[in-house]
């Protein structure tokens, strides 16, 4: 017996041997191995499409960004618009023609010229309403839009109206060679697809006849190339940076940013508020299935504003956001200087102030439960999407403040597609908590969210008429930004339209999640900005230096 | 006559599995939550023609005869339809990911199996049943994949093979020991040991041809245990196989490759069920 049992133990440590690499593995390995010189980061699922025309996913967004020419750039850090491709551009003063001047000799990435044909081909193919691109509603009638090419350097667009930020809207459609479309294979910009493995990664190589030096001729982009890991998983991809495998992380989750600044504070960044908002409504659509004793508590503008008053948002902030957030009463953040309103007047926490209120509109406390004028209990819950930490603690928060109210909420966490369904299809939710992204500084951005015939107007979708006089206002005022070329004159509009919403609360606001990143200390050029990409809006720029 | 009626009999099963996982899978998809909305809905850029457009074809795709009969269409065209999460056909998104799936689910069969079984010869030869070995695979047991598969990607140590290979000899351990500890206590093999009889002779002529029903059953149940564990697996460690694109599937309402995963995993249990059904013949003393 013995004997047998020594051969099994010997056989067991043999074997346990041969198998150790799996127990030794560590879990940091990357798709493919770097090349050197390279850029890795990751994003967060498969590009939907290489081709620049259709993109409308973050991810793709960002492989266009980094492969296209454009004629405009937005400049990220500045916020201004800056000629790319052209040497220079004018918009005529009724706002209806564009001028373009390309600059000389310009080249697509496989050697051949790039002119103006190309340009118009470009621009006419995002137009097309088989493209599909969502860029083109962004000219309001795209089938009206024409395009002239007077010499092989000129290009001439002629809108059949005024286009409220339309310089920017070139800073989304790439130049392609014309008849050519090669879904980034072949581009004006600093890089081009070179391969793609779906669900491993996306690798760019540098363009060789990309047009931009550096201030000393060198031609850029520095980096020898850049992969994208398809990558979800955030503790996996804070250990390869942690590795030095990768060189930067965009939009860090607050508890992964602290976890970050303990090992390695030299490579967190907090970019303080970004552009976006994070918000909870109720639910007012008059055909919602829901008692009409609850629509009418939503519908009431008191319940709403004692609701906004009995949220302690700065508890938000420090809470669900560990203090990388920053409590907000209004669609504009601080980040955005040319149309934040630091003089408007909103409701701030005041629980006394919000029991009051309740009281004047008739809701009464009864056993610590809040009841309206016909004894029905107050209570009802909050969706919001899984997955995000966030706001699963806001929405818990949330619930904790409205108990102070004799509210009951419940908190609701539902998968994406779920949500949508609730939300755009059946209507069949009382109050949602989630956040909108803003990508674009300019109000004019948000017309679909403001105006009240919007699907997208989330508290009462596409109404036929405005339901209510304040609902008016804001159609007339979003309206009146979006025709005036008077700079004062739009600012005074969407000045209005954040002062009615902070009166109202349609949208309860509760804080701007601060913009949180890391990069690798040997990552060179880097210039972090509030708007995406935050930290490869300069990719050409970046270059490594020293070893990992 | 017999073979050929087996095999018949066979056949009418796995075909009346997969149809059951057709429909199944067809009507689950199409009745969650969620199936007919879209994501661009949210995106205030479209415009009310685009999203007229998104109603109009999440209408059209919705019905579930429409549904069924482009699965099957899809599958006559020998690609198994087109994913609607990434518009291509689904063979092709399931061909390079078979490879990857299959080498984890080789490499950590073939660890649990030499870990599990070593262990319980080890246990189950002594005198009294060792705790040494029992409170490890007791321990394993309690632990759900996810987190011992968290906990590994936090310790930065362990793969993917790590943590299937434990799931797997844990649960394989329990029923080792306990069909080999049955087969030593046999009054035969008590009296072939007490005459002197070679331990080597004794586990290859009597323990392991007595025990060999089991293990051929334990076999297909670890290979179930196994597909049930890729999914988690796969998830968190980033793996691009079949696991991960089965629940990028489910969270994006995509029928097409749901069903042929599915399909895939009913076969491939299926096979292992008729696996230990027959079990191998193994030369008895």
């Amino acid at each position: 017996m013995r004997t047998l049992k020594m051969r099994i133990w010997i056989a067991t440590f043999s074997i346990a041997a041969l198998f150790a690499p799996a127990l030794a593995h560590t879990c940091a390995a990357q798709a493919a191995p770097r090349m050197p010189g390279e850029l890795a980061w990751t994003i967060g699922y498969d590009p939907k499409t290489f081709d620049p025309a259709k993109v409308d996913d973050q991810e793709s967004e960002l492989v266009r960004y980094l492969t296209a020419g454009v004629l405009l750039r937005f400049d990220r850090f500045t916020q201004k618009i800056e000629p790319q491709l052209a040497e220079s551009w004018n918009l005529s003063p009724d706002g209806k023609t564009l001028t373009f001047k390309l600059y000389s000799g310009l080249q697509f990435s496989d050697g051949s010229s790039l002119t103006s044909k190309d340009v118009a081909w470009s621009i006419r193919r995002v137009l097309l309403p088989a493209t599909g691109a969502p860029v083109a509603e962004e000219f309001l009638s795209p089938s009206g839009v024409t395009i002239d090419t007077p010499d092989l350097r000129t290009v001439i667009v002629h809108l059949p109206q005024r286009v409220i930020g339309i310089g920017k809207i070139f800073d989304e459609i790439a130049i392609e060679p014309a008849s050519r479309p090669s879904e980034g294979r072949v581009t004006s910009g600093p890089f081009i697809v070179a391969e793609y493995r779906r669900s491993q990664y996306v690798r760019l190589r540098p363009n060789p006849h990309y047009a931009k030096h550096d201030a000393s001729g060198h031609p850029l982009p520095y980096a020898a190339g850049v992969r994208l890991d398809i990558l979800e998983n955030h503790e996996q991809e804070i250990r390869l940076f942690e590795h030095g495998e990768y060189d930067l992380i965009d939009s860090l989750p607050p508890d992964y940013f602290e976890l970050l600044k303990k090992k390695t504070p030299s490579s967190v960044r907090d970019l303080g508020p970004s552009l976006n908002t994070e918000q909870m409504w109720f639910n007012q659509a008059p055909q919602a299935p829901l008692p009409a004793w609850e629509k009418a508590w939503f519908q009431s503008r008191s319940f709403r504003v004692a609701v906004s008053q009995a949220i302690h948002r700065a508890d938000l902030a420090r809470i669900a956001y560990l203090g990388h957030a920053t409590p907000a009463y209004s669609f504009v953040s601080p980040a955005n200087a040319a149309w934040y309103d630091s003089k408007i007047v909103a409701p701030r926490a005041d629980v006394a102030a919000a029991k009051a209120g309740l009281a004047n509109a008739g809701f009464r406390f009864h056993d610590g439960v809040l009841q309206d004028s016909a004894g029905h209990p107050v209570r009802f819950s909050i969706l919001t999407n899984a997955g995000n930490d966030a706001r699963l603690k806001m929405a818990t928060l949330i619930q904790q403040d409205l108990a102070a109210l004799g509210i009951q909420v419940t908190v609701v966490p539902l998968d994406f597609p779920a949500l949508i369904e609730r939300l755009m299809h059946t209507q069949d939710y009382e109050a949602c908590l989630l956040g909108l992204e803003n990508v674009d500084p300019d109000p004019n951005a948000m017309m679909n969210i403001w105006l009240s015939n919007s699907p997208n107007h989330q508290w009462d979708p596409s109404e036929k008429t405005p339901a209510t006089s304040w609902e008016a206002e804001i159609d007339r005022a979003m309206n009146r930004q979006a025709s005036s070329s008077n700079d004062a004159e739009r600012k005074q509009a969407v000045d209005r339209v954040q002062q009615i919403v902070a009166d109202e609360q349609p949208f309860i606001y509760l804080v701007y999640p601060n913009v949180l990143v890391a990069f690798s200390p040997q990552l060179k050029g880097i210039q972090p900005a509030v708007l995406e990409p935050e930290l490869v809006w300069n990719a050409e720029s970046l270059r490594l230096e020293g070893t990992r | 006559m017999r073979p050929a009626v087996a095999a018949v009999k066979w056949l009418a099963r796995t075909l009346a599995i997969v149809f059951l996982v057709l429909a199944g899978s067809t009507i689950l998809v199409r009745c969650a939550p969620g199936y007919l909305s879209d994501a661009r809905e949210m995106d205030s850029r479209y415009a009310d023609a685009a999203r007229a457009e998104l109603s109009a074809e999440a209408a059209r795709s919705g019905s579930m005869l429409h549904m069924l009969s482009s699965e099957v269409s899809g599958w006559t065209h020998g690609n198994a339809g087109i994913s609607r999460q990434y518009g291509i056909p689904v063979f092709e998104l399931i061909r390079p990911r078979l490879a990857v799936t299959g080498g984890l689910l080789l490499r950590s069969l073939g660890l649990a199996w030499v870990l599990a079984l070593s262990a319980a010869l080890l246990s189950s030869a002594g005198r009294n049943p060792s705790m040494l070995w029992q409170i490890p695979a007791t321990v394993l047991l309690a632990i759900p994949t996810a987190a011992m598969a968290t906990l590994c990607l936090l310790g930065d140590r362990g793969g993917p093979v790590f943590v299937m290979a434990l799931l797997l000899a844990a649960r394989d351990f329990k029923f080792l020991h306990r069909a080999l500890r049955k087969a030593w206590l046999d009054p035969h093999l008590l009296q072939a040991r007490a005459q002197g009889m070679r331990m080597y002779r004794l586990l290859v002529a009597h323990v392991l041809p007595a025990t060999s029903p089991q293990i051929s059953a334990l076999a297909s149940l670890s290979i179930v245990t196994a597909l049930s564990a890729l999914v988690p697996v796969e998830v968190i460690f980033n793996i691009p196989g079949l696991g991960q694109l089965a629940w990028n599937a489910a969270m994006n309402r995509d029928l097409p490759v749901l069903l042929a995963v599915t399909m895939m995993m009913a076969v491939a249990v299926t096979l292992a069920g008729m696996a230990s059904d027959h079990p191998p013949g193994w030369r008895s003393a």
